[in-house]
């Protein structure tokens, strides 16, 4: 388990941002957009690039010549699946405290080399597949879009993204604020899990109420509620995804797959019962089951 | 799709890291089976080649003792069109072999454990997911991180507490650590020996193979991209998903569905059929699909035969929804049978999407509930009438 030393700070002004994979598209469209959201991004890496700049922000051929010039705790990768690894590596090799992978399809294995250095070097990884994190009002590492959020208390963790957007959208129509959201990714291979999200939400005194939104495959949700019953204090509603998918076929996500017993909807739906954890069964009823809670 | 690999084609992986096999020949039809067998001077074994398991209860592994019996046997198991598997398109002939004793050997990446994990039990050929549920301490079990080498030495101790000593403990823990090897060098996800067997004159042998691949790691295997079973059990709609790159799979109902993102496509799966719909499709063109990529998404939709209007549900970050709109418009030209299409578009650029689909006629929601609303009270006017 990767520890969340690092979440606390980061939408302070004490992180500082390097975009690995800052001339792609992706990267370009993103940077703009995190740049517009108050996050703090002091350079970007594209290798043979190093010169040009992109929405302002210089760009250097490695983190190394970044560093000569900028001080960068945090990193976050928008470059294909094939030099994912590379790239983490890179970062790691930097002494970067923060990684955050948005990149979908990158091999599992080198998911594990990644994931297995960090937690021997107590860094601290987010994804892959992810939309990243923001705390409105604040800052934002990823993709997740500004303007569906507002400020507030609920604390959101997640293994999608788009799905996250939605629910996102109908809280904050609600009126309903948010603390922060992590997106930790479709992958069944990752960083940072459901527990580090929760132990870091109910320690957080910004945070008042919890939504968890899982999906089939894996045991992540019912590792997860075994948590909350144990260690959680703050009231947690999730929302899964998957209800009616067939098993044997993979959703989408590399990590959405139910094979023979193992993560089906019906597991976590019968372990989530046990704990008396609240299950919304449409996005709308996770805010019925917020109001109630803050009656 | 879970990518499994045939048989052979996992036992052709085995053999580059040096497992005993015995000799084999794949074949697609009775006659070539029948030559097959006479070659083997002996009984032979006829396996079928699909991508599931429980073959010998299926009457998919059987003994033919003459060429004849195996012409016989072959051109059952070709006719049989009761698999959910599909049709067998190839069969193994295998000498038959004398079993003294099955054993069991994995391979696999624990998700939940961030490690590799190895199995290795004494009971061969049952179900290990039976055995672990009635009794997961048969079971040998050792996890080993993403960046240990895997020796031999590493497993002398999994292997001797299953009752394994002397030399046949080395050459199980060698197994073993080829496995472990075979999954790291190969991308693997699953690899499962069972049985893997010592015969009657003590002989070690491979006798079935279930590998499953990484397809996020396929373009560093060229191998891998060109076996058979990744390709041929595609029907012709998900051949043109995979040659457009969709992530789709067919379903049995007959509302088509067309998402952004895995977590909101199965979603407005589950909300379809929780408001009582059918769901012909999950569809999901990912983020930042171009007007050329949802243009096609929708041409897959209407050619499900079953398909009676669709929904597409768009919430764009990078997705921008003026190239959905175009995308959109550009495959209602080719909606030869004028199918319904409801369209929820909110996000990057949701106004000018908006604009353009109400240029053509098309009104799009914004919140995705009445949109949903909207697609139930139009799939039940179309119950009892024809596609117009």
């Amino acid at each position: 388990m990767n520890s969340l030393v690092t979440l606390p700070t980061f939408i302070s002004s004490s992180t500082k941002v390097i975009v690995q994979g800052i001339t792609g598209y992706q990267g370009k469209f993103h940077t703009k957009n995190m740049l517009e959201y108050g996050t703090n991004i002091v350079a970007g890496t594209s290798p043979g690039k190093s010169g040009e700049s992109v929405e302002g922000i210089p760009v250097y051929d490695s983190i190394k010549d970044a560093q000569l010039h900028h001080e960068i705790n945090t990193s976050i990768i928008f470059i294909p699946g094939p030099a994912v690894l590379a790239a983490a590596f890179e970062a790691m090799d930097a002494g970067l405290s923060l990684i955050v992978i948005i990149t979908e399809h990158v091999p599992v294995w080198d998911v594990g080399q990644i994931i297995t250095r960090a937690s021997k070097e107590h860094i601290t990884i987010i994804g892959p597949n992810c939309p990243g994190i923001i705390s409105p009002g604040m800052g934002k590492l990823g993709i997740i879009p500004g303007n569906i959020c507002i400020s507030g208390h609920v604390g959101v963790v997640s293994r999608s993204g788009t799905l996250t957007y939605e629910i996102l959208h109908e809280l904050s129509l609600a009126n309903i604020g948010q603390s922060m959201c992590v997106g930790i990714g479709g992958d069944p291979l990752h960083g940072i899990g459901f527990i580090d999200c929760l132990a870091y939400f109910d320690a957080d005194p910004n945070t008042k109420s919890i939504v968890l939104i899982g999906e089939i495959g894996g045991s992540d949700e019912e590792n997860a509620t075994e948590y909350i019953h144990n260690f959680v204090h703050k009231p947690v509603i999730v929302y899964l995804a998957g209800r009616t998918a067939p098993p044997g076929k993979k959703m989408g996500h590399a990590g959405a797959l139910v094979s023979g017993k193992s993560g089906s909807i019906e597991n976590k739906l019968h372990v989530l019962e046990q704990f008396h954890i609240p299950v919304a069964t449409f996005p709308k009823e996770i805010i019925t089951f917020l109001r109630k809670i803050h009656e | 799709m879970i990518i499994l690999l045939y048989e052979y084609e996992g036992k052709l992986l085995l053999k580059k890291y040096g497992f005993p096999l015995t000799y084999g020949k794949v074949v697609d039809n009775p006659q070539d089976a029948k030559v097959a067998a006479e070659n083997f001077h002996s009984p032979v074994m006829v396996k079928a080649q699909i991508l599931g398991g429980g073959r010998g209860k299926r009457g998919l592994i059987q003994m033919g003792k003459t060429p004849l019996d195996v012409h016989q046997i072959a051109t059952s198991i070709f006719a049989r069109n009761d698999l959910p598997e599909g049709p067998v398109r190839h069969l193994l002939i295998e000498q038959a072999i004398q079993i003294q004793q099955e054993l069991y050997l994995s391979a696999l990446i624990d998700r939940d454990r961030k490690q590799i994990l190895l199995m290795f039990c004494s009971q061969g050929g049952v179900d290990i997911e039976e055995l672990n549920q009635k009794n997961p301490k048969a079971i040998g079990k050792q996890w080993v991180d993403f960046d240990t080498k895997m020796f031999p030495y590493c497993f002398y101790d999994l292997v001797g507490s299953q009752g394994f000593d002397g030399r046949k403990k080395i050459l199980l823990a060698t197994m073993l650590s080829k496995l472990g090897n075979l999954l790291r060098d190969e991308d693997l996800l699953m690899a499962e020996i069972n049985p893997f067997v010592f015969t009657t004159n003590d002989l070690p042998l491979v006798l079935d193979a279930k590998i499953s691949v990484d397809p996020s790691a396929q373009y560093r295997h060229i191998e891998q991209q060109q076996m058979a079973s990744l390709g041929e059990n595609l029907n012709i709609l998900e051949v043109y998903a995979q040659t457009n790159d969709l992530a789709f799979v067919q379903l049995n109902g007959d509302i088509g569905m067309i998402s952004c993102g895995a977590g909101l496509s199965m979603a407005t799966c589950d909300l379809l059929t929780q408001m009582g719909g059918t769901v012909a499709n999950f569809l999901d063109v990912g983020g930042g699909a171009s007007a050329e990529k949802v243009q096609s998404a929708l041409e897959l939709t209407f050619k499900i035969p079953q398909v009676k209007l669709v929904f597409v549900n768009i919430f764009g970050g990078i997705t921008r929804c003026d190239q959905v709109a175009e995308g959109i418009i550009a495959a209602l030209k080719k909606n030869l049978q004028h199918l319904p299409v409801i369209v929820r578009l909110i996000g990057t650029n949701d106004q000018i999407g908006v604009r353009i689909l109400a240029d053509h006629g098309i009104k799009a929601f914004t919140t995705m509930e009445p949109a949903l609303n909207e697609t139930i009270t139009m799939r039940k006017q179309l119950d009892g009438g024809n596609h117009q």
